[in-house]
């Protein structure tokens, strides 16, 4: 559809004087059946003049003798006439329903056309891809394609920091995420943020296992296939320029009514900083807990400011306003900015072309101090030679990350400050009140500090390489041999300087009795932790293709072989003492015993498969496939594995003579696939027992070893999906709208799940094959075209619909399975239930899910049963993308709503327990009746609660750490995003014609994440947000940066 | 097909048949030495008692708020779970996983040794097992035992075994490993010797025999007040009482050495790393503070060890500690120790003695050896036994044993002033118990078991809470323990530990058929 709109585009430009004898034209545009065609659009070649035809088909406009009409519509080939005297001119337009003609790129590089696939995909183009400039591209397909999860785990600059997951999940404990293949290559899913986005020609989304069994049992969870730039037949260079900044754009809402106080202080104690009229919570200037008396009630002093922190040790005294400062930790988040520059040079003739591109990413983070940059360069290259055709690849990228070490500490002890508090003019952590030794809380370090002494950089390379060969034996044999090899390695290292604490900061933590981090954390001497990754995996691929057509009958048979191994090594070492030289990072500089670990592993696998298809007529396909793995992971008798698909396609509207002769429907396929799908999941090693050392050891000389917890099983088996599906694609009215829908059904059986066993057992936990999930869904995509004007206005919508179900139906011996996390993780697959869901405990409950509170202290108790709300990952989402475009202008949106599931807000943790939540203070701190709460009467018998207040409002019932149950963090993950907006204005070439080498200049201003609509509750964060980037959905925490909203501007020039 | 494709690929490698036997595992070994496994148990044993483990807070360190050995410190959050005894499926879960994972590797050892001809190891571990089970008998009663270990064996759910049996079981295992102890398997001339693979005891069998029959002593007094054992005892005790080489005596504390050392945070001493400090010498509990009632207890003793204990003045108590309970006292420093300075570089406790003593108190050094058993706990459960008639001498053995123990823990912890004059520790020692006071003196101790346990109270401070606790459940004594002051306390005090919370997850068939169990119900079944 596209080219033909980009042709439609072009040709408005073209203008033409008119000249000789005009005449009227009348004419009629029919189909090859001789249906009217309605609405065509008709243009004089060469000039500016041009009509529609009305809904009979039937056209008029003046042109002259031998003038040539191009007639146009969508959904058929433009057709010429010539303008041969008066008269009604009939023109037939051939059908060219788009959905006939593509192409797509399915499994292992195999093109096939669209209307023979049993099976759904999407396409991205470049286009599409890069409207909102990302620098991780998956951000450029989120909203765009049905049945993809496109999650944003965390903001800052690296932007390794998405999940994808398609169609849902199969593994209860495996990978979920989809293969990326990057010209015929897999790569590690990492390398999505490491590829220019520019580079990239299409990206072809094979959702669902049918589609992707070829690949192999990598391929479980649907294939990414990224195909990047050829040579274009023109030389053509392009230039790239963007720039775009991050602002933060959420807050977790806070309360501006009470200053810095807790309980632990009163009159009594040693410190003359209470309120002199009530001993109670007056103020407390080192606390980082705000329980104080109100803001509104002025300084507990009078006057208008209070002392904060500790005096210096020369007897400085800070003093400030008692009163909230709203836009302090506002104040604290910098602007990010992100500079893209890009060059590309592309060249080719019939029998080769060549591509060349490079592009340089600078950014700058919110965080201060955070930096991201990336080099990539790529050469791509085919050449023809006669019955030969060679194509290589060559891409090498390098990146370099140095941000925060641990966004904990930054972000929380930017959060954990009372509002009061102007922290940010602290931002030189070597000066007075800044230092570690006077800085006003007793409770941490100055966020600062972290910033400029806590770092963790990283250093990625990342090579991809591969070439093929074709040839063309005979008319119906093809042979393909394909080699590449992705190689990348990292480098991380993460630095902590040292902690010296001056006698003046041990002399206030004993005179003060308030402690301050001298005593809690104490001196520490600089630490290094750094590690090394180095990853090769090999890749061959060799295919042969048969095709044959006889009579109606067409067929094609693909048979071939790949060889996959992967290399991986990783060195790490560290120590915590290392000797205190400034700036000096380095293990070999330190007392006492290094931390060092290495791990290395090779595997291997390779697996035949046969591919058919067969086509009746080109409207009846059937395409089968078979593919057998053996790999090293597992042992000798369970290593070879064999799954076998088929799926069906039928297009209707050619055989159904109603609807092939229809004027409202164009188009008609239903299709049908069951695959099945293996996937591995299991480690190297994983089915061996080992020893590994003892907690400490070696001590000096002595070693010691102990028993593994987990016990290894040498019968694992790969875990199979049973893939269904069924679809039908219809396209109306001429295919201005093309509706898709699938129906999916998967069942993953023979699941790898960690048995928790009884720990007398003499273990925890051993691998198992048990257990199944089901996973079913729907997707829907609209494709409308709305307006086609004759002016050159077009509307374009496209709706993309997701509903799935994962279920957790059998988990073997355990009705509930803990899923684990990097980080914080309360997701579980509990039987029956959604997988995953979020367990957690909350308060006791009477039957009608009342608060059950002390008859007398008014205080609710905390339920260790965990508890079931709900299912992590939504189960509806809508993608909505509209695209305008008007005499150059395009303006194009992209808003995602996502919902059904529910999200548990690690931050509330810490702003309640500090009185720093606007929740906390929705009482003012004072004594309340706990909401929707009952008091036991008898046994078992419950009456509302009216009256019984909970006896301490403030820090007794919300700074009480660890007291609240986790169920009080939880919300739903509901919302609606506007995900990207971007509006573009293509110089036209009559401004261009001066500039002779300037082929097209394009200009654009673009956003990203520019609102976010979040359900009243969630006051904490985005809640697309997830601690890790694994299974274990559902849970964020501080770990997180506030979410940042993206705006700016981009130039390209093409000459 | 394959072989028809290998050709034309580039890796004919993958014809090869061994193309795919690539699972060498390069990063550990498959088994490993039975005596590399044995240094490692040993190790964690010691760690179990004097730390947190290896799974962090949760190992018998709690129990220290309730026998009033430590309290809170009122400069933090309170911890309501401690307050209030609290307790549920989640605490103490340490203990559990640890044990049995210590006595998963006991049983590797055992099965390797006994391949391998290594006899002494096999014994040992069968020592160290008796320990494990009687810890886990202690905190819980009735545990997997018969069924327990053999996951490879497919034995996923071990079902419980009655407590009685498990105790019954470990005497037969001590009795057999102390038979193979004292053959010629293991004494002979050139026999197999663990030698420094050994932590404790560095290969001597003699000790190995002291220890087991100490822990079988151990055994037989924690059960002594269940009629239904009398005979078992009786007979158990007449086997030690027979045997040669007896059990730990003075100056024979079954230390733990493995090497700890200062040079990384995991090769601190546990019981420095989870009560003192942290390496680079910051408070590894600010937190904590020193029990009041335990000054006071002491103080009214004019017991010189409070100095030794905490951080106070032996010869005053202060500064002061804080109850079991709601904490009113903000102070944090509390565990003695030697050789601590303040932020002048002024040794701060005890009070106004200059002294050259570097290494005193609880807290030595860093690399202080671990406590597995002390030798004043061998004392006292002596006394004990001797005072009930199981082991020979009589009241002058009783009294022998009783002052040994006092003298040996004196002794232990450099006990070198009372806060006013400097000496000798075990001539302080002579002169607290000969002091004619209630359960301090033993002629002036009416009930010679209620001074024994009591004195045993106050010498296992920091060194075996788990026994306090097992001798106050089974005796009464310290009776004038206090209960939390927190007005909030569901339990009066913890009694037993809950099962942990992975039982009631994964083995729930079986350890539903121990019923509700609560802090303090149902009781181990040597409670009275």
């Amino acid at each position: 559809m596209s080219k033909l709109l980009v042709f439609l585009g072009a040709i408005c430009f073209y203008a033409s004087a008119l000249h000789a004898q005009v005449l009227t034209v009348r004419g009629k545009a029919v189909d090859e059946q001789g249906a009217v065609i309605p609405f065509v659009s008709v243009k004089i070649k060469g000039s500016r003049g041009g009509t529609v035809a009305d809904a009979d088909g039937v056209f008029s406009l003046k042109a002259k003798q031998g003038d040539v009409l191009i007639l146009s519509s969508a959904g058929y080939d433009n057709k010429q006439a010539t303008v041969t005297g008066s008269g009604t001119l009939v023109v037939t337009l051939a059908k060219t329903s788009q959905e006939l003609a593509a192409v797509v790129v399915t499994a292992l590089g195999i093109k096939r056309e669209a209307r023979s696939l049993g099976y759904a995909t999407a396409q991205i183009d470049n286009k599409d891809l890069n409207a909102s400039q990302p620098v991780n591209f998956a951000n450029g397909i989120t909203g765009k394609v049905s049945g993809m999860n496109v999650d944003l785990t965390n903001s800052g600059v690296d932007p390794d920091n998405i999940r994808i997951t398609l169609r849902g999940n199969r593994s209860f404990l495996g990978n979920n995420e989809p293969l990326l293949v990057v010209d015929g290559v897999p790569v590690d899913i990492s390398y999505l943020a490491e590829i220019n986005s520019a580079d990239i020609a299409s990206v072809n989304v094979l959702k669902g296992a049918t589609a992707a069994a070829l690949y192999g049992s990598s391929a479980a969870n649907g294939v990414m296939v990224v195909t990047t730039r050829m040579g274009s037949r023109k030389p053509t260079i392009q230039l790239s320029s963007t720039v775009t900044f991050d602002r933060v754009s959420f807050f977790p809402k806070m309360q501006y009514y009470n200053g810095p106080a807790s309980s632990e202080y009163s009159s009594t104690d040693a410190i003359s900083y209470s309120n002199p009229a009530n001993n109670q919570n007056g103020y407390v200037p080192f606390e980082n807990q705000s329980f104080a008396s109100p803001y509104a009630s002025g300084s507990p002093w009078g006057g208008d400011s209070v002392i904060i922190g500790f005096p210096g040790p020369d007897g400085q005294v800070q003093k400030i306003p008692y009163e909230p400062l709203a836009d302090e930790i506002k104040k604290f988040w910098k602007t990010g900015a992100t500079y893209q520059n890009g060059i590309s040079y592309s060249q080719g003739d019939d029998n080769g072309s060549y591509f060349l591109s490079g592009q340089n990413i600078k950014k700058t983070g919110i965080t201060p101090g955070d930096t991201y940059n990336r080099t990539t360069v790529r050469f791509n290259g085919s050449k023809r030679y006669g019955a030969f055709k060679a194509t290589g690849n060559v891409s090498y990228g390098e990146s370099n990350l140095n941000q925060a070490g641990s966004l904990y500490n930054t972000y929380y002890q930017v959060q954990n400050i009372a509002t009061s508090v102007p922290f940010t003019n602290y931002a030189n952590s070597d000066a007075l009140f800044g230092d570690i030794n006077t800085y006003y809380n007793a409770y941490a370090l100055n966020p600062y500090w972290y910033i400029d002494n806590d770092r963790y950089t990283r250093n990625r390379q990342d090579l991809l390489a591969n070439g093929d060969l074709s040839l063309d034996a005979t008319k119906w044999l093809n042979i393909d041999y394909q080699l590449g090899i992705e190689n990348y390695s990292y480098y991380e290292q993460t630095t902590v300087a040292a902690l010296n604490f001056s006698p003046y900061a041990f002399y206030l933590a004993s005179a003060t009795l308030a402690g301050n981090e001298s005593v809690y954390v104490g001196d520490a001497l600089p630490s290094v932790s750094t590690d090394n990754v180095t990853d090769r995996k090999i890749y061959s691929n060799f295919k042969a293709t048969l095709h044959k057509s006889i009579g109606n009958f067409g067929g094609q048979l693909i048979l071939g072989n790949t060889i996959n191994q992967e290399k991986q090594n990783y060195l790490l070492n560290g120590s915590t003492t290392l000797l205190n030289i400034s700036g000096l990072y380095n293990v070999n500089f330190r007392s006492g015993t290094p931390s060092v670990n290495q791990y290395s592993f090779l595997t291997r696998n390779y697996g035949n498969y046969a591919d058919l298809t067969l086509n009746y007529k080109d409207w009846a396909f059937i395409h089968a496939s078979g593919r057998q793995d053996k790999t090293s992971l597992l042992n000798a008798a369970n290593r070879s594995y064999f799954y076998p698909g088929v799926d069906a396609s039928l297009v209707l509207s050619d055989v159904i003579p109603d609807v092939k002769n229809s004027r409202v429907i164009s188009y008609i396929k239903i299709r049908g696939g069951v695959t099945k799908t293996g996937n591995l999941n299991v480690n190297p090693y994983q089915i061996q027992n080992v020893q590994s050392a003892g907690p400490g050891f070696p001590y000096g000389q002595t070693t010691g070893l102990t028993t593994s917890s987990t016990y290894a099983n040498n019968n694992l088996k790969p875990e199979f999906t049973l893939s269904n599906e069924v679809g039908a694609e219809i396209a109306f009215l001429h295919n201005r709208f093309d509706l898709q829908g699938t129906y999916f059904y998967e069942k993953t059986t023979d699941e790898t799940v960690s048995v928790s066993v009884s720990d007398a057992s003499g273990y925890q936990s051993y691998l198992e094959n048990v257990g199944r999930m089901d996973n079913r869904g729907l997707e829907l995509d609209l494709k409308a075209n709305i307006l086609r004007l004759n002016n050159g206005l077009r509307w374009d919508v496209g709706l993309h619909y997701t509903h799935y179900k994962n279920v957790a139906v059998d988990l073997g011996p355990t009705n509930s399975l803990f899923i684990p996390s990097v980080n914080q993780s309360n997701a579980y697959a509990v039987k029956g239930n959604p997988y995953p869901v979020l367990q957690v405990p909350d308060w006791n409950k009477d039957s009608l899910g009342r608060v059950i509170v002390n008859a007398n202290t008014g205080l609710p108790s905390v339920n260790s049963t965990l508890v079931n709300f709900g299912a992590t990952n939504p189960t509806h989402t809508l993608g909505i993308n509209t695209s305008v475009s008007f005499k150059g202008f395009t303006l194009g949106a992209v808003a995602e709503y996502r919902g059904g599931n529910v999200i548990y807000n690690g931050t509330g943790t810490f702003l309640d327990v500090d009185g720093l939540s606007a929740r906390s203070a929705m009482f003012q701190h004072s004594r309340f009746v706990y909401p929707n709460s009952v008091i036991e009467v008898s046994p078992g018998k419950y009456v509302p609660n009216t009256n019984v207040t909970i006896n301490d409002g403030g820090v007794g019932f919300w700074g009480n750490f660890g007291y609240f149950p986790p169920s009080m963090f939880i919300t739903s993950a509901a919302f609606w995003s506007l995900r990207n907006v971007s509006l573009t204005y293509d110089l036209p070439k009559s401004a261009l014609r001066r500039l002779k080498v300037v082929q097209g200049i394009q200009i654009g201003i673009v956003g990203s994440n520019l609102l976010l609509f979040l359900p009243k509750l969630n006051t904490w964060q985005d809640p697309e947000f997830s601690e890790d980037k694994g299974n274990a959905t559902g849970t964020n925490s501080i770990n997180e940066a506030p979410p940042t909203r993206t705006y700016g501007a981009n130039l390209n020039i093409t000459f | 097909m394959k072989y028809t494709f290998c050709g034309l690929v580039l890796f004919a490698l993958a014809c090869n048949k061994n193309f795919l036997n690539v699972n060498n595992n390069p990063n550990a070994p498959s088994s490993g030495a039975p005596s590399l496994i044995f240094t490692n148990a040993v190790t964690f044993t010691a760690t179990i008692i004097n730390g947190n483990g290896g799974s962090g807070y949760g190992d018998f360190f709690n129990l220290n708020y309730p026998m009033s050995y430590e309290a809170l410190s009122s400069n933090y959050q309170v911890a309501y779970n401690i307050t209030r005894n609290n307790y549920t499926s989640t605490d103490f879960a340490g203990v559990w996983t640890d044990i049995y994972h210590n006595l998963n590797d006991y049983l590797q050892v055992e099965q390797g040794a006994s391949v391998g001809g290594e006899p002494f190891l096999v014994a040992s571990a069968k020592v160290m097992e008796a320990l494990d089970y009687q810890m886990l008998v202690d905190a819980y009663n009735d545990v997997p035992f018969s069924q327990a270990l053999q996951l490879p064996g497919g034995v996923t759910n071990p079902a419980y075994d009655a407590a009685q049996g498990v105790y019954n079981a470990c005497l037969g295992e001590l009795d057999t490993a102390i038979t193979i102890l004292e053959s010629d398997s293991v004494t002979g001339p050139g026999m197999y010797n663990p030698g420094s693979a050994d932590p404790m005891f560095g290969g001597a069998s003699t000790s190995w025999v002291q220890l087991a029959n100490t822990i079988k002593l151990r055994i037989l007094l924690h059960e002594v007040n269940v009629s239904s054992q009398s005979a078992t005892i009786q007979a158990e005790a007449a086997k030690i009482a027979s045997d040669a080489n007896g059990c730990l005596g003075a100056g024979q504390t079954a230390f733990v050495n493995p090497g700890y050392a200062t040079d990384a945070s995991s090769h601190l001493n546990p019981l420095w790393s989870t009560m003192g400090y942290t390496i680079t010498g910051a408070l590894a509990n600010a937190d904590q503070s020193a029990n009041s009632y335990f000054i006071a207890k002491l103080r009214a003793y004019n017991d010189p060890r409070v100095g030794f204990f905490y951080l106070c003045n032996p010869s005053t108590g202060l500064p002061a500690g804080n109850p079991f309970g709601i904490p009113t006292n903000a102070s944090s420093t509390y565990v003695g120790s030697g050789a601590q300075t303040d932020a002048n570089g002024n040794t701060i406790y005890p009070y106004n003695i200059a002294t050259s003593q570097s290494l005193w108190g609880i807290l030595q050094s860093p690399t202080q050896p671990s406590i597995l058993v002390s030798s004043w706990e061998s004392l006292f459960l002596q006394a004990e036994a001797v005072e009930r008639g199981l082991l020979p001498g009589g009241d002058a053995a009783a009294r022998s044993d009783y002052e040994a123990a006092i003298t040996d823990d004196f002794t232990y912890l450099n006990v070198y002033t009372d806060g006013n004059i400097s000496g000798d520790p075990s001539s302080f020692a002579s002169a607290y118990f000969g002091q004619p006071l209630v359960n301090v003196g033993w002629t002036s101790s009416p009930d010679k078991i209620q001074a024994i346990i009591t004195q045993k109270y106050i010498s296992l401070c920091f060194t075996n809470v788990e026994e306090a606790w097992t001798d106050y459940r089974r005796t009464g004594y310290p009776g004038d323990l206090p209960l939390s002051t927190d007005p909030a306390a569901l339990y009066p005090r913890v009694l037993r530990f809950i099962y942990p919370q992975s039982e009631y997850d994964s083995n729930k068939d079986n350890v539903d058929k121990e019923g509700t169990v609560s802090p303090v119900s149902p009781k181990i079944f040597w409670m009275p």
